[in-house]
């Protein structure tokens, strides 16, 4: 099913939809490829498989291999009844033709009861009619087997029931003629596929038995067919798109039918298919076109003369039109040089006729169809530079030249402050007409790492390729490996017959600067990466002085205390003037205790309840002070 | 520098004479205060702050003594006594002890 999409496929790009000639023939190859499949035959073990298998040798025109083995092994079914078996049997002996001679007798009596009963069906009267020619016999009663067809034909009128009834009929020769206008009818069931294929629903040997028995019907009757050139070379597609099959029977139905189509008296399908490449260049500048039949062999013995009607490219650009193709020394082959016409580069479609120099009645005067071929030339690079430049544009760019296929013999070095410009103009060879590729590269490659990044040339209004690489801002896809870089240039296109790759200088990158690189860690490659893990970490304690310099200096604090006390003492505080009344001793205690309440505040009170406090003990110093101070003001100065 | 000893011996001679005795005990108190807060500061330039609450607490106390010291004495000199007429030494000393109660409990909040 696959290789029959990717025939359809490439029978679809090279053909269009208008389709009086098909597009392909049986090659060689196909009959090889055949003849492998064919013998799966040899294993001697099925009847039928061995029947197709002889036939499609005979076919291919093998000789059949150890005839002696098949011979014994068709001997030992002389003694079956069943039709379908006797007519493999009798069939293969007779292709074979080296068996000596088969005890016919008992067979043709078999196949004669069953030709003219009416109680089997459609595939047994196909089965003794077949099986009794192959006999060289005739059905004894044949208005019998006739009319047993007919029979037969009212209950099912499907297309295989159709198909065995040709065959029959064009068997039995002229009394068939009643058969022959059902032909019609069963053309008008094929179904119709893209409008390029006719096919019978069941595949190929339904559709293979049924226009093969038409063909044979109408042979026998010596009367054209009811089949339009047209619809024949439908049919032909269809066979030819099946070269695939891979079953014997399928191989059998697929020779037998390509053989009726490129020998039978009324309808020969033509064949026009590109012979060798579709693409032309300055080297081979040659179309060659094969006009054969389905079977790869000349359609007439006049001669053909081959027309190119027109090529048409992008925009519909005509580059030729009827230009005659010459003949060459094989009378199916005719060439055409294409590349003389000066074609752009690129993808032609071009429609071609053929017509016969002397009539054919089964040939149409002219059949035409459409081949893809493509214009290609070798490319060349001018004015390639390469250079750098800084990143933020403020200096213009350091070009060198470098000419194909040498390398700029300096290394280029580059910081991540800075970009690697390069600029080239790609043309046709022998033109200067710029040309623009499908592919066109810049590779830089490290040779440690093996590590590479391909990047996009891109191509501006004058079809000048440029690529600009920020080092800095491509860090992260060099993994910011620093070093030394191939760069290579690729080119490559369908219609280029020189793809190239070219080193075209050596680059060193420097390392990129530490913080850009963390920046771009967090978001690019490690971005997917577990991070670490959060511990909390608490303040670090204040580096504290040793003890003995705190003792130190707490001793100091306390020395101006007992030089205030000595001074003091010096100058005669006279304590003993102090008034031993109650607000005075109250006003001191009341201080005191609020120096030590603040003491207690600092080691573990909080300011509410030190307030409370406070005012508590305020107004006890506060009223005892006052009395106190009141009393000192009123006794006399000394 | 003869002079200088001159100067210094007649300023601390006029000093001791002139003075009475309650300016000088206030002034002992001021110096006390005065040498407090030069050994707590240089221990701060010696060793470091830390902790800095408690030095700076610290520290401010004892400046601000000294300044309220300095109001008692201009208050209670009787060479002032022209302008701090309406000002007793003793209702200077019970501003002098309010405010100090108040100043330490700031000292005290604030020391940590």
């Amino acid at each position: 099913m696959r290789a029959f999409i990717i025939i359809s496929c490439l029978a679809l790009a090279h053909v269009s939809n208008a389709l009086p000639a098909t597009s392909s023939y049986l090659t060689d190859n196909d009959r090889s490829r055949l003849r492998g499949v064919l013998d799966a035959a040899w294993d001697l073990k099925d009847l039928a498989t061995i029947h197709y298998g002889v036939l499609g040798y005979k076919f291919l025109g093998q000789a059949v291999p150890k005839p002696q083995d098949v011979c014994k092994f068709l001997g030992s079914k002389t003694s079956e009844t069943n039709p379908e078996v006797l007519f493999h049997l009798t069939s293969s002996w007779q292709t074979v033709g080296s068996c000596g001679a088969l005890p016919s007798a008992p067979i043709v009596k078999r196949l004669n009861e069953v030709a003219s009963s009416d109680a089997y069906p459609m595939a047994d009267l196909y089965h003794s009619v077949l099986g009794l020619k192959a006999l060289g016999q005739r059905p004894n009663d044949v208005a019998k087997v006739l009319k047993n067809v007919q029979a037969a034909l009212k209950k099912d009128d499907s297309a295989l029931s159709l198909g065995y009834a040709f065959h029959i009929a064009a068997t039995i020769g002229a009394e068939g003629r009643s058969v022959f206008d059902r032909i019609q009818d069963a053309i008008a069931q094929a179904d119709e596929v893209d409008s390029r294929f006719l096919q019978f629903e069941g595949g190929l040997s339904i559709t293979a038995l049924v226009v093969s028995g038409s063909f044979n019907l109408a042979t026998a009757q010596n009367k054209a067919p009811p089949l339009t050139h047209e619809q024949a070379t439908k049919f032909a597609n269809y066979f030819l798109s099946r070269r695939s099959v891979q079953t014997v029977k399928g191989i059998y139905s697929l020779l037998d039918i390509l053989s009726i189509l490129s020998s039978n008296k009324f309808l020969l399908p033509v064949a026009i298919s590109l012979e060798g490449s579709s693409a032309v260049s300055s080297t081979n500048p040659k179309i060659m076109l094969k006009v054969s039949d389905v079977l790869g062999k000349p359609i007439s013995t006049s001669t053909v003369s081959v027309t190119a009607e027109s090529a048409k490219g992008a925009e519909n650009v005509v580059i030729l039109s009827k230009k005659k193709f010459e003949a060459t020394s094989d009378k199916t082959v005719f060439a055409l040089n294409v590349f003389e016409e000066k074609p752009a580069p690129g993808q032609y479609s071009l429609t071609v006729s053929a017509a016969l120099n002397q009539a054919d009645s089964r040939i149409p005067a002219n059949v035409v169809t459409t081949v893809t071929i493509k214009a290609m030339c070798a490319v060349t690079i001018t004015s390639f530079e390469i250079g750098t430049a800084d990143a933020d544009q403020t200096t213009q760019p350091k070009m060198h030249k470098v000419t194909y296929p040498s390398k700029l013999p300096s290394v280029l070095e580059a910081d991540s402050q800075q970009k690697v410009v390069v600029r080239f103009q790609l043309v046709a060879a022998g033109t200067n007409k710029p040309l623009t590729v499908h592919q066109a590269f810049l590779r830089l490659w490290n040779e440690k790492s093996k590590q590479e990044i391909i990047f996009n040339a891109e191509k501006d209004a004058s079809k000048t390729y440029k690529f600009d690489m920020d080092v800095g801002a491509k860090d992260p896809d060099f993994g910011f490996l620093s070093g030394e870089f191939h760069a290579d240039l690729i080119i490559g296109d369908a219609i280029i017959v020189n793809p190239l790759m070219w080193h075209v200088a050596d680059l060193k990158l420097s390392p990129p600067s530490s913080d850009s690189k963390d920046a771009s860690v967090t978001n690019h490659a490690y971005l997917y990466k577990p991070k670490p893990e959060i511990k909390h970490i608490f303040r670090e304690p204040e580096k504290r002085p040793a003890a003995v310099v705190s003792n130190l200096f707490t001793a100091l604090v306390w020395l101006p205390l007992l030089i205030l006390l000595s001074l003091w003492a010096k100058l005669g505080i006279n304590v003993s003037n102090f008034p031993f009344s109650l607000s005075a001793i109250g006003f001191h205690l009341g201080l005191t205790s609020i120096f030590g309440l603040f003491v207690v505040f600092w080691l573990e009170l909080n300011m509410f309840t030190t307030v409370k406090y406070l005012v508590g003990l305020g107004a006890v110093t506060f009223l005892s002070g006052n009395k106190m101070l009141a009393q000192i003001a009123s006794r006399p100065k000394v | 520098m003869a002079n200088l000893s001159s100067v210094v011996a007649k300023f601390y001679n006029e000093y001791t004479v002139h003075t009475p005795k309650k300016l000088k005990i206030i002034d002992s108190y001021l110096l006390y205060v005065l040498l407090t807060g030069i050994i707590q500061f240089a221990y701060c330039c010696l060793v470091g702050t830390f902790p800095f609450n408690s030095f700076l607490s610290g520290f401010i106390s004892t400046v601000s003594c000294f300044v309220l010291g300095v109001c008692l004495r201009l208050q209670v000199n009787p060479e002032n006594k022209a302008q701090f007429f309406s000002v007793s030494p003793e209702r200077a000393f019970a501003d002098f002890i309010f405010a100090h109660v108040i100043l330490h409990l700031v000292v005290m909040n604030f020391i940590g």
